[in-house]
């Protein structure tokens, strides 16, 4: 009945008119991505082996986004009178779906035919023959126009009914197909990881065909994905139990012993993998043949350390070395099962965490209070061993990523306290980035021209200090600016950083364009820092280390001046707070820790060059501040691994990488200024008398809903 | 206690900036007397650097201008201008190299060139009213560090879109050779396009200054500028003000994108925006931003001393390769005005609220 009243209602005159401008709208997208080059470069790798590819994938879901885009927008039109949600009728919402992605297709196949007929590619040079090849797929482009043009309304149709699914089914289908399309786009990761010694040869051969995923595979991951997407939500319950179980059943002792078993394998594990093998670790431990060089576990590690463990054993007899083998492969599965469960685990941890609203928990009994501390100490256990184990786990080239990723993460830190805390806008922070890699280069290169040849952890102090300075010397006479002038002027200092490392003028000591070689890697002891599953380590550590002062400076004396200075300058001067110096304190810290990041990457590269030093690297690490919320910790993380992480796992997308860039920042100011992980902000809850006190300012009404949403926050 | 520190403070702050000031004063006279003394250079060759100077400055200038126009309505640093600027410089490449293909620049070089002025123009006002209209509309009432981050994300998405539509590589405008003529007067020599870029450049200022000063939307710029709600009030509708604002700023950049062709045809690119952006943001705020003959005197200012401040006075002080140093010039003088005179030249003292 519903029905047939509101058809003509929804399908009038402006919704057409609607639906034709959103068509458009995704069509301009769809023709964009063609003639940026995007569709083309990411055709080349396939989602499905032989099947679908990246690039079509890309514009199907242009297409579908469109049609769903389109119902969206209608529902929020509709007039709302007796119905409980607003709901587009199913017939309207695949009639408005079909239509934008018709006009999408027609718009693509127009594109087809005359690209077809004229040639464009002296002006837009990505309008290929491989792009136009792709769009019709491989036949001339007039059988094909009706083709595209259906596929187009199909495919909106499609989009547009996915509001009409019930959330039960919807959500598992989309995490299943998501899931396969990430698992395809990220298949070298996959096809590394699942190559390394340790996981059944099969397994790889079972998912990963020559192009992308094999058909079977993809099945699999859907199946799998679906399952977990259904059993999802019952989780946390069944984690609380577990935690319930074994915090009242299993003796704190024998939770200790295993504890300790696991961390000293594992760090024995650490320990052989950074100094002694040059080889990958496997991933899972096989005791059994001792004398396979292969064979990397503990007991050979145990023999290193103290060259006398055999003779121990001959000592004590047969029956004690089966038992001390027999231990060491228990605990050597232990860390296997540890860290494959850690890595389940942490992925699970950041879902709940992007979903938890903070709630003020009361306890009812101590047993809730006793699981919320042992989940906490689970957490941390699990991430640990995770943050630990990850270069073993995934082999040289994505721990070469990591430490990327943990440079940008130690510089986005760094610029957090200038930008995030004290709330001065920082474009030039190259420059700090670069003085910490020359001062290294230059103290510790014993080709540079000071001829120092010191040792790295001598210099970096020195770097340190003089990077600090720098930034008190740059910080100086802008901070009297306002926020946005600060901004430009920073711009400039990072672009007059980088024509001084280059110009002829410094030639004699900065090494001009060629910039200064033969830097020597980081050693400790006999252990060099070579490569990047051993640098992950001082990555991490360094991380670990301005993530600890970020934390503890946000709270404290300092971190809440930069906070009232942030909100307005003056009223924090004018309730005392010294603003000049909590400025230039903030410049100088950040530029330290970005000296720390630009002295491992010189001494992780060799040799500096003035043109790794541009301004792109100071817009990247405001993207990811910005992405993950200005001003948030746990944000600067998962933006550093969001934005340098992905570009780099897929090759194709660093030539788009700056693109992205900038239309994330310009679509995150415009649609969620606070970030994906907003800040955390602490308010005080006004107690029930302050309330009454100012009962007098709201209406009743006001009250109710203030009290219930305002002050919970 | 507390105001005994408090202005010792003030006056620590104040001696290092005197002793700025005075340094600067000093290098830049020490530079440019033993460079004139060293008798390196005749006169004619300073004069000649000085018109090279002023066409390069009157380029500057029309991209200042609209830094200047937006920033007076809005209160906004466009950041993204630059790529309003290189927009019409690129779009106008390709048409001037069909018309180049096609024999019609041989024969028509003049009419060539109005047809690259309206092209150019044309491209870069649509890439400022799409601008607007997508990013900077919503924004009007967001805190400034919200629309100077869109204005930076617009910028480098703009960049890479044009690199991903057009290529990376760097292209030449084609030679027009009516422009490569030299004029001498007794023994100075300038080129023509000098000539024609500044003096298009200045009949461009003079019709804008016209239209802001004397037409009745002029009128109402002027008012939105000074009060955005009050001017709403009065039955203006301030949406159209700030597009027509967009407008005069993209016509003037795409503009400047055809004059740097003819004055300087090689290396047309997509990041050929972000430097002359971030100098003729240093040209309209050392001319007083928001102040339109503030902006067409910094920015050619700015190009007279870019063009005669490495010859003159890095190389008197034994700056080796000077003019590798010649794109920091604007950069410093941005910061040496925001210390000493935030206002610019012409500015008036704003306050709080405005500056």
């Amino acid at each position: 009945m519903t029905t047939s009243i509101i058809t003509p209602v929804v399908l009038n005159r402006k919704t057409a008119s609607k639906t034709m401008m959103i068509g458009i709208y995704s069509g301009l997208v769809a023709l964009f991505v063609c003639l940026i080059g995007m569709v083309e470069t990411f055709g080349e790798r396939d989602i499905i082996g032989g099947i679908i590819s990246m690039g079509h994938t890309m514009l199907i879901i242009i297409t579908m986004g469109g049609g769903a885009f389109a119902v969206n927008k209608l529902r929020e039109n509709i007039y709302v009178s007796t119905q409980k949600e607003r709901q587009v009728p199913l017939l309207a919402g695949i009639l408005v779906g079909m239509a934008t992605g018709l006009i999408v297709g027609a718009m693509l196949a127009f594109f087809v035919f005359a690209a077809e007929l004229v040639d464009m590619r002296s002006v837009l040079i990505n309008v290929s023959p491989g792009l136009l090849e792709m769009l019709t797929l491989q036949k001339p482009a007039s059988q094909v126009t009706l083709t595209i043009i259906i596929l187009g309304a199909l495919l909106g149709g499609l989009g547009a009914s996915i509001f009409h699914i019930p959330p039960r089914i919807r959500v598992p289908l989309v995490v299943g197909l998501s899931s396969v399309v990430s698992l395809g786009m990220l298949r070298d990761m996959v096809r590394i990881v699942l190559s390394r010694e340790g996981w059944p040869s099969l397994l790889l051969s079972f998912l990963v065909q020559n192009q992308g995923l094999s058909i079977a595979g993809a099945i699999t991951i859907f199946i799998i994905a679906i399952v977990l997407a259904i059993i999802w939500p019952y989780l946390p319950a069944m984690y609380d139990k577990a935690v319930w179980i074994v915090v009242t059943y299993v003796p704190r002792v024998v939770q200790l012993l295993g504890c300790i078993l696991f961390a000293i394998t594992l760090a024995m594990r650490i320990f052989w993998f950074i100094a002694i093998n040059d080889k990958d670790l496997p991933l899972l431990p096989s005791c059994q043949t001792t004398d396979n060089y292969s064979d990397v576990g503990l007991s050979q590690c145990m023999s290193i350390l103290s060259k006398d463990v055999s003779t121990t054993t001959d000592r004590l007899g047969t029956n004690f070395a089966t038992l001390v083998s027999s231990i060491i492969t228990v605990s050597e599965m232990l860390v296997a099962a540890g860290i494959v469960l850690s890595v389940i685990f942490v992925l699970w941890q950041m879902w709940q965490h992007t979903k938890s609203t903070r709630t003020n928990s009361t306890f009812e009994d101590l047993d809730k209070a006793l699981i919320l501390i042992t989940k906490r100490k689970i957490s941390t256990f699990f991430g640990i061993t995770l943050l630990v184990s990850l270069p073993i786990l995934l082999g040289v080239y994505p721990s070469e990523v990591l430490v990327n990723v943990g440079l940008y993460m130690l510089m986005g830190f760094g610029l957090n306290i200038v930008v995030g805390m004290a709330g001065l806008l920082d474009l030039g922070y190259v420059a700090f980035f670069a003085v910490g890699a020359y001062s290294t280069a230059l103290l510790t290169s014993p080709r540079a021209s000071l001829e120092l040849g010191m040792s790295f952890w001598t210099a970096l102090p020195l770097v340190i200090l003089i990077t600090g300075a720098t930034g008190l010397l740059v910080g100086a006479p802008v901070l009297r600016m306002r926020g946005d002038y600060l901004a430009i002027v920073t711009l400039g200092f990072g672009e007059i950083a980088r024509f001084v490392f280059l110009s002829d003028w410094f030639k004699p000591w900065l090494g001009g364009a060629q910039g200064i070689i033969k830097i020597p890697p980081i050693s400790i002891g006999n252990i060099q820092f070579i490569g990047p599953h051993r640098l992950y380590y001082l990555v991490i550590v360094g991380c670990l280390i301005a993530l600890f002062i970020s934390a503890r400076l946000r709270g404290s004396r300092v971190g809440r001046a930069w906070m009232a200075m942030s909100e307005d300058e003056q009223v924090a001067e004018t309730m005392g707070i010294n603003t000049v110096y909590y400025k230039l304190l903030a410049f100088g810290l950040g530029a330290m820790i970005a000296s720390i990041s630009g002295a491992i990457f010189a001494a992780k590269l060799g040799t500096i060059f003035p043109h790794s030093f541009n301004v792109l690297v100071s817009i990247t690490a405001l993207s990811l501040l910005i992405v993950g919320g200005i001003g948030s910790l746990p944000g600067i993380i998962v933006g550093a691994l969001v934005l340098v992480g992905l570009p780099e796992l897929l090759r194709e997308f660093t030539e788009y990488r700056l693109l992205i860039y900038g239309a994330v920042l310009v679509f995150m100011m415009l649609a969620r200024p606070e970030g994906l992980i907003p800040r955390v902000r602490r308010t005080r809850k006004l107690d029930a008398q302050e309330l009454s006190q100012d009962a007098w300012l709201h209406d009743e009404t006001d009250i109710k809903n203030d009290s219930g949403v305002a002050l919970a926050s | 206690m507390t105001s005994l520190q408090k202005t010792k403070r003030i006056s620590w702050v104040s001696i290092i900036l005197w002793m700025l000031r005075i340094l600067v004063i000093v290098l830049v006279i020490w530079g440019a007397t033993v460079t004139l003394t060293s008798g390196k250079y005749a006169a004619s060759s300073w004069i000649s650097l000085t018109i090279a100077g002023l066409a390069q400055g009157s380029i500057y200038a029309l991209i200042a201008l609209g830094y200047s126009l937006v920033y007076g309505i809005l209160l906004m640093i466009n950041f993204a201008h630059g790529e309003v600027y290189m927009a019409g410089a690129f779009v106008s490449y390709f048409v001037a190299d069909a018309l180049e293909q096609s024999g019609f620049l041989a024969a028509q070089p003049l009419i060539t060139i109005f047809i690259l002025l309206l092209t150019a123009m044309a491209t870069s006002t649509v890439v400022a009213l799409i601008l607007e209209r997508v990013a900077y509309r919503r924004l009007q009432n967001a805190p400034r560090m919200v629309s100077l981050i869109t204005a930076i994300g617009a910028s480098f998405f703009l960049q890479y879109t044009f690199r991903g539509l057009f290529g990376s590589g760097f292209k030449a405008y084609p030679e027009f050779g009516v422009m490569w003529g030299r004029w001498t007067f007794g023994s100075v020599t300038v080129q023509v396009v000098q000539i024609v870029v500044a003096v298009a450049a200045l009949l461009m200022m003079g019709g804008l200054y016209w239209f802001v000063e004397k037409t009745k939307t002029g009128k109402s710029m002027r008012a939105v500028s000074e009060d955005k709600e009050i001017a709403s009030l009065m039955g203006i509708d301030v949406n159209r003000v700030i597009v027509i604002t967009f407008i005069l700023g993209g016509m003037l950049a795409g503009a400047a994108g055809v004059f740097r062709g003819l004055y300087q045809p090689q290396g047309i690119g997509y990041n050929m925006g972000f430097l002359p952006g971030l100098k003729a943001f240093s040209a309209a705020v050392l001319g007083g931003i928001g102040n339109i003959p503030g902006a067409m005197l910094g920015g050619i200012f700015l190009g007279v001393v870019e063009s005669l401040g490495p010859n003159l006075v890095l190389q008197g002080l034994g700056i080796v390769g000077a003019n590798q140093l010649k794109d920091a010039i604007a950069i410093v003088m941005l910061v040496l005005v925001l210390i000493f005179r935030p206002q610019g030249i012409l500015g008036e003292k704003l306050s709080e609220e405005k500056a």
